[in-house]
């Protein structure tokens, strides 16, 4: 290849510069001539080449021409006045002469100017790198000659001369590798450029990661894609063939993030496929396996739900046939209709807190629960607010339990107190037992208080057994104790004449204040009947100590003195009056019967002091009547006394409601009380629907400065206890926390009672209850909630703490559901801002429920119920 | 039920210095700091009221068996054949002026101080407004205090002084806490309960049970620091009705004084003097716990309040009131002994009070019935001397100081006597007595010689 072209050279050159020599040699031969060199030079295009002129015989300047122009043209070149030529870019159409001309003399030489191809130069290669198969290159650079030939590693490659400096190449690469591209312009002059380097590369590959994936419905995850072989890293994302996927299949976007469908596609798995956008045929997939959401609830339809059996909607989404609903801790029956509906079957509970947590589970694949939601327990159609009905239970209960707030809201308070008044009565049971201990009994009164449906005629037994008091400091044998609570429990809504006399005419009364066997003086001892039942039965069961007005209060002599009813003189007839009375048994004309109580107590006329006496009331009873005639005699002064119906008044009303009773509310009882001859069951009913009673349910109720009374030992532990929902065991020890505060059930100190109903607080008002309470008992009552609270008093109380529990991470719905069972949604903002910080800073779930339970309960706000 | 007794129990155990708080605790540190800050009172006085609930039957406390105007057969003769103490059961103490006396005989414990001059009985001590005859009751000439008989009303003006609703004990300790300087203790302490003998004007006692030193639960954990900073701050919050103050007034007044008293008995160490275990006895155990740790609390001045229950003894008397009084006389020889353990002899008078005697005449059911002027006893080495104090009723029935016909004795000393001498050893000075005692004015000699 290479022997051939140098033959040409060597031709070419033996044609252009052996004539042109010829010339010089016959111009130097005359006396003056002009010769051009170099001769015949070879001149690539666009570069350039001096000329010289050589004289003979002259020195004259010099004038340039190329074929005869002076200075040349572009089509043949160009030469400066120097001689320098410059050769055009493309071959010139004629043999092309540079003369060198002198005008005096006149004499010219010239040579030929042989033109070739300039030296291609490649500046780049685009691409300069691509992937194996067919590429079109574009080669740039100048000096592209028509005709220039390209190879690629020595072989040509068709091309395509585009421009002088452009040439576009259409190869096939079939290997990757690095490659060398030269381009070769043609004769004259043929020459080749130097080499650019070509990198083919592999074919551009995806490979998306993880290919395989299990995923719960309605949830995230990224998937990348990594490409090889290109810089372009972009791909598209296909779901299942859709670009960018759809609510069917789920959602990815351009980043990878796949988000599942809520709700199952037809087939549990989809195609996830990442395309290369440098080259489509470059894909990748992964699958995508769907497993169970986690089910998330948003809200109950109705918003509300209603306590009791009832059907509602639970709405949320993830939701698939089989998901299984909770309510509070009991499954209820839950159907699917749709990802974001469940049909429930439920029995809703009324609870403490009115609130009620939901979760929903799905099953397999991949079970999962769902967050809890908190839902408000309310009953249906109420036709009494929660506050209303929780205020009146607390007065007319052994406190204010969630599914008695419940009943008492549909049908108010006159039906529920006529379903009480007509409930039969609970009752202790029978025991001849003589041992000195009441445990069982005191177990038993808790069980009843708790359990008991009978609560309004328990209360009111309750009530009366502080006004009637027997103590068990002296009749603590069941036999004496169980009789006598019996009797009240039994006349609890009867007549309060009824009452007296069975309380005068109980044995346990008998032997508590003396009355059994009270004979009629006896010479030989010396003894005279004793005073104690008639003088307490006057001043304690009865009519007081001082006149009273209607309203209560003490009537005033006009210089202020408080006018008594009764002298030490008249107490001692009394006593007289009332001797002769003993134990049940067999009628007897003389001594005793043995100790019995199963019965009221029976005449004995021997050992009755016939004698006439000026009673109580100066009412003179003559002489000879029977036992029973005196005593009727003296009940009915007693009972007829028109101290009666305010002193009766006032003390139940302090027990049912409010310390300290305006005199109206005393005189409108007061007035009840005598205009049904004192019927119980209708002064109880008129105390608790008394509008002075009613008044703090309103929710704007104004404050009562001297409202409220002290919750007495035994209804702060049964209050709190009801209002959480508690049970105690049967052989329970509530008593000994009750004791502790001062109030053991049945062992009043004396037949004065726990505390006095005249007990006033330094400040003024009345205060019975806070007769035990001081420094020392205020802890002792805080520490009984703790009992309660942490203990469930060792285990003999179980607290239902578990759907307060539930509401652990909601502070704010804790802290509302402990204000609704305890405070009726009364608590003040400050007090919830406080107690709320401090469930927040309490760790442990149980721990915020007894943090939340305990400020509550021990705060004066609960302790005095109002 | 078990870890409840076990509760109680370490509560009890609380008082005697192993309390609920660590010995280490930074509440027991305080304690011990105070105790060396303040120096003990050398003027240091309390008066220790023990309260006999039901009325005790000073007729078979105090006994005459030989004296000038009666003896035991004059006694014996008055009170009938069911209630009689036999003259030989009856422990002997000689009054000064040489009439011979007895005690129940459960109060034998006492005897032995009468002999060492600790104890004395001040007789016929009753509630008075002013001083009057039987004459003049019988006529209604004379006011008397309201409700004579009846349980509540003298109890409160035992308490009280008849017609006052503070505290006679209370109204003491307006006068004389400045002695206590900053202490911030109560003057007034009861281990019974809220009796009103404490409420003074601008004094309010507290009052320890054996359940209540502190807040169970307060163990120092975080969560425990939360809840009780929380309650601490609920108990600032005024609800504007009296008796939610008044409940978190106790609440506070009894996390203060429980931490105080607790930190206080903490620094205290053992107290040697054995007490019985009886109420009246774990009573004034406390009483003289507290009493060791009088300068750890920073007192000078102390009225504490104790009781005892069921001396109404209408019936079946003798075995009830004999029970009832060797818990007394036990508890009161070891509180004694306590006294004198603790150096405070001559620093701490004792003294009983009852809302009325009983009468004299028996009741059916060998018994006695409420009546009024009744013998007391006062103990404490400073007594002027030993000796039984004041006028003794004639046990005659109908007679010259009985009027009702049963017994029911006159009072020859009242109630505002008795307690103006207390109060006046205690530091109340004469000038102040009638401030204190509104009725005293209406007697001749305002204080009994007692001390």
């Amino acid at each position: 290849m290479h022997a051939p072209r140098l033959l040409g050279v060597v031709l070419q050159w033996l044609r252009v510069v052996l004539p042109a020599a010829w010339i010089v040699l016959q111009t130097h031969a005359g006396p003056v001539s002009v010769s051009v060199h170099p001769t015949r030079p070879s001149v690539r295009a666009e570069t350039t080449r001096q000329f010289s002129a050589r004289q003979h015989g002259a020195c004259a300047p010099v004038t340039w021409s190329v074929n005869a122009i002076v200075g040349g043209s572009p089509a043949v070149g160009t030469i400066t006045d120097t001689g320098l030529y410059t050769a055009p870019s493309i071959p010139p159409l004629v043999p092309v002469f540079v003369r060198a001309s002198i005008s005096a003399p006149m004499a010219s030489g010239e040579t030929e100017i042989l033109w070739q191809h300039p030296k291609p130069i490649l500046n780049s290669l685009q691409p300069a790198s691509f992937n194996v198969g067919r590429a079109t290159i574009e080669i740039l650079g100048i000096g592209f000659a028509p005709n220039a030939q390209v190879q690629i590693n020595g072989t040509s490659i068709p091309a395509q001369r585009v421009s002088p400096d452009r040439i576009v190449v259409d190869w096939n690469a079939t290997t990757s590798g690095s490659f060398t591209v030269r381009v070769a312009n043609p004769d004259p002059g043929a020459i080749f450029s130097s080499g650019k380097s070509l990198r083919v590369l592999p074919p551009v590959s995806v490979k998306v990661s993880p290919t395989t994936r299990t995923m719960r419905l309605g949830t995230p995850k990224s998937f990348s894609a990594y490409l090889a072989n290109t810089t372009n890293k972009a791909v598209t994302w296909l779901v299942n063939g859709v670009p960018g996927g759809n609510a069917t299949v789920g959602t990815i976007d351009t980043t990878g993030l796949f988000t599942a469908p809520w709700a199952m596609p037809g087939s549990n798995t989809v195609q996830l496929t990442a395309v290369s956008v440098a080259d489509p045929r470059a894909t990748s997939s992964a699958t995508v396996t769907f497993v169970n959401p986690v089910p998330e609830l948003l809200a109950t339809d109705p918003g509300v739900l209603l306590i009791g059996p009832g059907t509602w909607i639970l709405r949320g989404r993830g939701f698939v046939p089989g998901t299984t609903v909770k309510l509070g801790d009991e499954p209820v029956l839950a159907s699917f209709l749709s990802p974001t509906e469940l049909g429930i079957t439920s029995t809703n509970p009324a609870l403490p807190g009115g609130r009620i947590t939901l979760k929903a589970r799905n099953p397999d694949p991949w079970p999962a629960s769902s967050e809890m939601l908190v839902v408000r327990v309310e009953p249906s159609l109420p036709i009494l607010t929660h506050r209303a009905a929780a205020r009146f239970l607390e007065q007319a209960t052994f406190g204010a339990d969630p599914v008695g707030i419940a009943r008492l809201r549909q049908i108010g308070f006159a039906a529920w107190l006529d379903e009480q008044f007509a409930l039969p009565r609970s009752s202790y049971k029978a025991s001849t037992s003589a041992s000195d201990s009441l445990t069982r009994q005191q177990a038993e009164f808790f069980v009843n208080a708790m359990r008991g449906s009978d609560q309004l005629r328990q209360r009111t037994a309750w009530a009366l057994s502080q006004v009637f008091v027997i103590s068990g400091v002296k009749t603590g044998q069941p036999r004496q104790m169980v009789p006598y609570q019996n009797l009240l429990l039994e006349d609890a809504f009867g007549s309060y004449s009824k009452l007296l006399r069975d309380v005068t005419l109980n044995p346990a009364m008998g032997v508590f204040l003396d009355m059994v066997n009270n004979d009629k003086a006896d010479a030989i001892t010396g003894a005279v009947p004793n005073e104690n039942y008639a003088r307490e039965v006057a001043q304690l069961f009865t009519i007081g100590t001082v006149w009273l007005n209607p309203d209560g209060t003490a009537q005033r002599t006009p210089e202020g003195a408080s006018i008594p009813t009764y002298t030490q003189a008249e107490i001692l007839e009394t006593a007289r009056a009332l001797t002769g009375w003993t134990f049940p048994g067999k009628a007897i004309t003389r001594g005793h019967n043995r100790e019995n109580y199963s019965g009221p107590m029976i005449p004995v006329e021997a050992n009755h002091d016939t004698g006439q006496k000026r009673i109580l009331g100066g009412v003179i009873l003559p002489a000879g009547l029977t036992a029973t005639q005196d005593l009727d005699a003296v009940l009915a002064t007693l009972a007829t006394h028109p101290n009666v119906a305010p002193f009766i008044s006032l003390r139940l009303i302090q027990q049912f409601v409010v310390s300290n009773p305006s005199t109206d509310y005393v005189a409108r009882i007061s007035t009840v009380f005598r205009n049904t001859d004192g019927n119980l069951g209708a002064v109880v009913r008129a105390i608790l629907l008394d509008p002075e009673a009613r008044a703090g349910d309103a929710d704007n109720a104004p404050l009562n400065t001297f409202g409220g009374h002290l919750r007495q030992p035994v209804l702060y532990l049964t209050g709190m206890m009801r209002s959480l929902g508690a049970t105690v065991v049967d052989n329970n020890p509530v008593e000994s926390l009750a004791a502790e505060m001062g109030q053991k059930p049945f062992y009043a100190p004396s037949v004065f009672n726990y505390y006095s109903p005249f007990y006033r607080l330094p400040s003024g008002p009345l205060a019975p209850e806070f007769q035990l309470m001081n420094s020392a008992t205020a802890l002792v009552r805080a520490n009984a909630v703790q009992s309660l609270i942490t203990r469930n008093l060792d285990g003999n109380v179980r607290l239902r703490l578990t759907a307060l529990q539930a509401l652990a991470n909601f502070p704010d719905e804790l802290v509302d559901a402990v204000d609704h069972a305890l405070l009726y949604g009364r608590m003040p903002a400050e007090m919830k801002a406080v107690i709320t910080a401090a469930v927040q800073a309490t760790e442990g779930s149980t721990e915020r429920v007894r943090t939340a339970l305990y400020l509550v309960a021990t705060s004066g706000k609960y302790q005095i119920e109002h | 039920m078990k870890n409840h007794i076990t509760r109680r129990t370490l509560l009890r155990l609380g008082l005697g210095g192993l309390g609920w708080l660590g010995a280490t605790s930074p509440l027991a540190r305080l304690g011990r700091l105070q105790a060396q800050a303040v120096p003990e009172d050398p003027d240091y006085k309390a008066l220790v009221c023990i309260f006999l609930f039901g009325g005790n039957d000073g007729n078979n406390t105090v006994i005459p068996i030989q004296t000038g105007i009666q003896t035991h057969a004059t006694y014996a003769a008055a009170r009938g054949s069911g209630i009689t103490l036999a003259r030989a059961s009856l422990p002997e103490i000689r009054a000064s002026n040489g009439d011979i006396y007895g005690l129940h005989p459960s109060l034998a414990p006492l005897q032995a101080l009468h002999q060492q001059g600790r104890m004395s009985v001040v007789a016929n001590v009753g509630t008075l407004l002013r001083p009057l005859t039987k004459a003049q009751y019988d006529r209604g000439q004379v006011p008397v205090p309201t409700n004579l008989f009846s349980h509540s009303d003298q109890q409160q003006q035992w308490q009280t002084s008849p017609g006052l609703r503070t505290g006679w004990g209370g109204r003491a300790a307006d006068i004389l806490q400045a002695l206590n300087g900053t202490a911030s203790f109560p003057t007034g302490l009861s281990t019974s309960g809220n009796p009103v003998f404490l409420n003074g004007q601008n004094t309010k006692p507290a009052s320890v049970t054996n359940g209540g030193l502190g807040l169970d639960g307060s163990d120092g954990s975080a969560n425990a620091n939360v809840r009780d900073a929380a309650l601490q701050q609920l108990l600032t919050f005024d609800s504007g009705m009296s008796l939610i103050q008044a409940a978190n007034r106790h609440m506070t007044d009894g996390i203060a004084a429980g931490k105080e008293l607790n930190a206080a008995l903490n620094s205290g160490g053992a107290l040697q003097t054995v007490f019985p275990n009886t109420g009246l006895g774990s009573q004034l155990e406390q009483v003289a716990k507290v009493l060791k740790v009088r300068g750890a609390l920073g007192m000078s001045r102390q009225i504490f309040f104790t009781s005892m229950g069921g001396f109404d003894t209408h019936s079946n008397q003798l075995p009830s009131h004999a029970a009832l009084l060797a818990e007394l006389g036990n508890a009161m020889a070891a509180f004694d002994n306590a006294i004198r353990e603790l150096g405070l002899d001559g620093k701490v008078v004792t003294f009983t009070e009852s809302e009325f005697g009983r009468t004299c005449q028996p009741s059916t059911g060998v018994g006695s019935d409420h009546a009024w002027g009744s013998h007391q006893i006062v103990m404490g080495s400073a007594l002027r001397s030993a000796d039984v104090y004041g006028t003794f009723p004639l046990l005659d029935l109908d007679g010259p100081d009985d009027v009702t016909g049963r017994g029911v004795w006159l009072p020859t000393a009242s109630l505002d006597q008795y307690a103006a001498t207390l109060a006046s050893w205690f530091g109340v000075p004469d000038g102040s007595l009638a401030t204190v005692f509104p009725n005293l004015p209406n007697f001749a000699q305002p204080k009994l010689a007692f001390l």
